[in-house]
């Protein structure tokens, strides 16, 4: 098809792109007819404006969008239509970007007319042939059912994510509270890493995010000690190295020394040696006691739990026990903590657990990584962490971030059973120096330091 | 490395200075004229007409006027019908394109 037009319908035409091969030239009768006639049966409305400022050719279909007359739009400018659309400026705005940018704009915009909201796509140039000016031109479809479904589809999906997201928070802020210890833990994470995303944002420095985002990392925050529902709770919460056993030992101690005293009224004559085995056991007794809650063993009391742990203990029955079983030993000695290896490693593996009750989940789209960052809170920088000793660039900024808040919490936390809670200055110590020997993102720690979002 | 948000806050670009000399006021304009300080310019506008008879916009520094800022001039321009005259002066070539191409230069006295 071959048409002759001139001046700016040439351009108009070859910019609609009806795949015309264009040869300049005055537009016949019949050739203007067929033009008018395509123009005026496209579903897509058009409408161009001469560099007058008039609107020189306009379709029904454009009308239509603009919910006017056609006949009504011919010969009016920009201005005549800005007063009577008074709350469509967003529509005009696009007209002055393809004129500003001297490029072809696309954008979808609210239209409202007669109280009624229409979304229409337009697509707006500003036509130039040989450097001199020529019109204006905008291509306008009705997109107001589609963005009307987008709408409402992303207000069900906000549904049910909303749901997602309070029911979470409910399920673990009340299995967390069940626990004696440290209840609030993860509460207390999700508002620090809430604030201190909020704090980058303010910043113009939330480049690891956009704000959508946020959401699906702190729903992994909220998730990540999940696992720890399947590790038994005298082991989860162990307050003291002996834990329940500490009933056991001090039960054996009392029996052993009442044995004694009985002793030493029936056989006077062993007075002295009963004696002395009752000020032996009641040391030990007291040392015991000490050891229990204590944070840290040195050698020098190892040494001497060992030597008690030779000690005989005597059955109400009058049989000579050990002071302590094989685990009530392995516990009593533990250098740091309260745990024994094998405890330590059912704990560790909570991880594992968070990983495989979150697998059994479905995080789609934005949320698709939820399982991975949840599940890596324990691996370090240098490959030392676990359950899979992942290194560097293999830990995701967002778990990087989880790590360290993690520690944070639980360094400063006022409840836990096992160690009394440290200053946010001696806490930022410790990650200091776990980021200097490698463990830790040296830069996220920094800026969440300075951000304040820890603050109580 | 994901995307990167835009600073939230948006700064207002835009000065004004008022000359009033017996019945005429000028604004000398400057930086952009968008959706973000052209209620301001609004407010400017609808808060000194009283009395004035020829209101002139030097919009010499002016950079960039959005479809918010002709709104503006269109209300300015329409108050100044009632009780005198309104003129926009020194106005850059793409602005000029702009009031070309929108009808506002039939609507504006430019000068």
């Amino acid at each position: 098809m071959i048409i002759f037009i001139q001046g700016g319908l040439l351009h108009a035409f070859h910019r609609i792109g009806m795949g015309a091969e264009i040869q300049e030239n005055t537009m016949d009768k019949n050739e203007r007819y067929i033009f008018e006639s395509i123009v005026s049966d496209m579903s897509d409305g058009v409408f161009v404006i001469g560099f007058d400022g008039k609107i020189s050719l306009c379709n029904k279909a454009a009308a239509d969008a603009l919910n006017t007359d056609n006949n009504a739009l011919i010969g009016k400018s920009v201005a005549m239509l800005m007063d009577e659309f008074e709350e469509n400026d967003e529509f005009f705005e696009l007209l002055l970007d393809a004129v500003y940018t001297r490029s072809k704009v696309i954008k979808t915009v609210p239209f409202r007319t007669d109280g009624q909201m229409r979304y229409l796509r337009v697509t707006t140039s500003f036509l130039i042939k040989e450097s001199e000016k020529i019109a204006l031109m905008a291509v306008i479809s009705d997109n107001t059912d589609p963005v009307e479904l987008f709408i409402r589809n992303k207000r069900l999906a906000n549904q049910v994510i909303g749901l997602m997201n309070s029911f979470v928070e409910v399920m673990v802020t009340e299995t967390e509270e069940r626990s004696a210890y440290n209840a609030d833990h993860t509460k207390n994470m999700v508002r620090f890493a809430t604030r201190y995303l909020e704090w980058l944002n303010r910043q113009g420095r939330l480049t690891e995010f956009t704000m959508e985002n946020t959401a699906p990392f702190i729903m992994s925050i909220w998730l990540h000690d999940i696992g720890k529902l399947l590790i038994p709770p005298e082991i989860m919460d162990k307050p003291t190295r002996l834990g329940e056993c500490m009933k056991d030992v001090s039960h054996r101690i009392e029996i052993t020394k009442l044995m004694l005293k009985m002793k030493m009224m029936s056989c006077p004559d062993e007075k002295e040696q009963l004696q002395a085995r009752l000020e032996e056991i009641s040391e030990a007794n007291d040392l015991i006691k000490e050891c229990n809650t204590i944070g840290f063993l040195d050698d020098k009391r190892r040494e001497r739990l060992k030597k008690i742990s030779e000690l005989k203990c005597i059955t109400a029955e009058g049989e000579e026990i050990p002071i302590f079983t094989e685990y009530e030993l392995e516990s009593i000695t533990v250098v740091k903590g309260t745990l024994t290896k094998n405890e330590r490693k059912v704990v560790e593996s909570h991880v594992n657990f968070t990983r495989d009750l979150l697998a059994k989940m479905e995080f789609r789209g934005d949320y698709r990584n939820v399982p991975m960052w949840a599940a890596g809170h324990h691996e370090m920088l240098d490959g030392s962490g676990y359950p899979d000793g992942i290194s560097g660039a293999d830990i995701p900024w967002e778990t990087r971030l989880l790590t360290i808040i993690d520690i944070y919490e639980a360094l400063t936390a006022k409840d836990r059973p096992y160690k009394p809670p440290v200053s946010s200055e001696k806490a930022f110590a410790i990650l200091r120096e776990m980021s200097d020997n490698g463990k830790l993102d040296r830069d996220i720690l920094a800026s969440f330091c300075e951000s304040d979002a820890w603050r109580d | 490395m994901r995307g990167v948000t835009d600073q939230r806050e948006r700064i207002i670009n835009m000065d004004i200075k008022m000359n009033s000399a017996s019945e005429t006021l000028t604004l000398e304009i400057k930086g952009r004229i968008d959706t973000k300080s052209a209620p301001q310019l609004e407010e400017i506008i609808g808060s000194s007409l009283d009395g004035v008879r020829l209101l002139v916009m030097d919009f010499e520094g002016v950079e960039y006027v959005s479809s918010a800022g002709l709104r503006v001039l269109l209300i300015a321009q329409k108050a100044m019908n009632r009780q005198g005259d309104m003129k926009v002066r020194n106005v850059n070539p793409d602005i000029m394109e702009i009031f070309e191409v929108t009808g506002f230069s039939d609507i504006l006295t430019i000068e």
